[in-house]
């Protein structure tokens, strides 16, 4: 492709900005020099304390070998770390607030009520809006370790996806069974994530069994409404499954096969 | 540019001035939301500006910059698509609605060639930004876009084609008129 075969318009595009007022205004360059040279000042103001940790991490480190040493000479042998955690990148809370926070909306900061790591290179975060919003909805952030063929260290490394749920408009408010409400399976890879509702306090969990007779637990959060939602998180494809409404000793109020 | 392992404060301020308008365009193109274009920007300086070092001079330093924005506002829309996507199929909007991005498009473009690569899909809008505004060759928007450049020659020929026929619509449609 070369100059010659563009198109007219082309001069048009390379000519003119796409829009006729300046958008990248001088205040906000000077919001972002100005936090620049914070951030700079901060880290600047930071050695002492970075040394400070480390001696602190060390002396950590040190008590730890003592303690697993003087433990390895009463006792077997620890086992030995989890496969499916080693080698796994730790979750930086700074990239991680970023990604699953609503950018945009002024002060809209999510309250992460559970971060659950489920393979190598995702992490499940479950989360409610501020409090003072009292609103009664839930989010659901995948966060996932993507390699951007060797530009980690520009981007954050990680893509994000959110799902809110809410009751927003004319969705059916049937329940499954009593008390309970069965809203749907939310799949992402081999990850499943059945998800619903509870409405009556006596309920106090959920628990799901597939036809193998396999078993998960769904954790379960409140809402400013007084109503629960429910979530069982799966890593293996489920096709036959039962959810179980139990009691607060574990017992079976009622149940529900989705066909 | 010099590559060097920190960024200074006057580098920054001179980025900000000869590619701050350029980049902001860059994720307003992506993302269509004044708010989130300002909020995009913010964080791509500000991540140019500590991980300097990692530039590696490889490429010029507005492509790297494009680089950064275009993660940061595809991290950003993948994760808002399906926020919207879940809640506008749960609300059902009466009537027919102009959003409020389509009517400051429609004033705000500088003209109509710009307003209507508005109205393309994000690839091929993005495609004509940089082929077309930033002259970028088709192996340097294929390393941008992390694609092959067969695609990206085949991707920027159909945003040619939809755009060109655009247009020609468009200049149909005036002739009736007069």
């Amino acid at each position: 492709m070369n100059n010659s075969s563009n198109p007219e318009w082309y001069e048009t595009l390379k000519k003119d900005q796409p829009l006729r007022t300046a958008t990248f205004t001088k205040e906000l360059a000077g919001r972002i020099y100005k936090q620049a040279l914070a951030e700079s000042e901060r880290q600047t103001a930071l050695p002492s304390r970075r040394w400070m940790l480390a001696i602190a991490t060390a002396v950590s480190a040190m008590l730890c070998v003592v303690l697993l040493f003087a433990q390895q000479q009463q006792s077997a042998p620890p086992a030995s770390a989890s496969a499916e955690t080693a080698g796994a990148a730790a979750l930086d809370p700074d990239i991680r607030d970023t990604l699953i926070h609503l950018r945009g909306v002024q002060g809209f900061e999510k309250r992460i009520l559970a971060e659950k790591r489920i393979y190598d290179d995702l992490v499940l975060i479950y989360s409610a809006p501020p409090e003072s919003t009292e609103r009664s909805e839930l989010f659901v952030d995948i966060l996932k370790w993507t390699d951007y063929g060797g530009d980690r260290s520009v981007g954050t490394g990680l893509d994000g996806w959110a799902l809110a749920y809410s009751e927003f408009g004319t969705l059916s408010g049937q329940e499954s069974m009593p008390g309970v409400r069965y809203d749907g399976l939310m799949t992402y890879g081999e990850l499943n994530v059945l998800t619903g509702k509870l409405f009556k306090t006596d309920i106090a969990g959920i628990l799901v069994t597939d036809g193998s007779g396999r078993q998960w637990a769904a954790q379960v959060f409140p809402c400013p409404d007084g109503s629960r939602y429910w979530f069982a998180d799966m890593t293996v494809p489920v096709d036959d499954y039962r959810i179980d409404a139990l009691d607060s000793q574990g017992k079976v109020l009622s149940s529900y096969s989705p066909s | 540019m010099k590559h060097a392992a920190s960024m200074d404060a006057e580098t920054l301020e001179s980025l900000m001035r000869d590619y701050g308008q350029e980049v902001w365009n860059y994720a307003y193109l992506i993302c269509r939301d004044r708010a989130i274009a300002d909020d995009i920007v913010q964080e791509a300086f500000l991540r140019a500006y500590r991980h300097f070092a990692s530039f590696r001079g490889e490429a010029s330093v507005k492509t790297w910059l494009l680089r950064i924005t275009r993660n940061l506002s595809y991290n950003y829309r993948s994760s808002a698509f399906i926020r919207r996507a879940l809640l506008l199929d749960r609300i059902v909007p009466g009537g027919h609605h102009r959003s409020a991005e389509e009517a400051y498009l429609d004033e705000e473009a500088t003209n109509e060639v710009w307003r209507r690569v508005f109205r393309l899909p994000a690839k091929h809008r993005e495609i004509l930004l940089l082929h077309a505004r930033h002259q970028l060759s088709l192996g340097e928007i294929a390393s941008l876009l992390g694609i092959p450049e067969g695609t990206a020659k085949s991707r920027l020929f159909g945003a040619r084609k939809k755009l060109t026929s655009l247009l020609k619509e468009d200049e149909g449609a005036h002739e009736q008129f007069i």
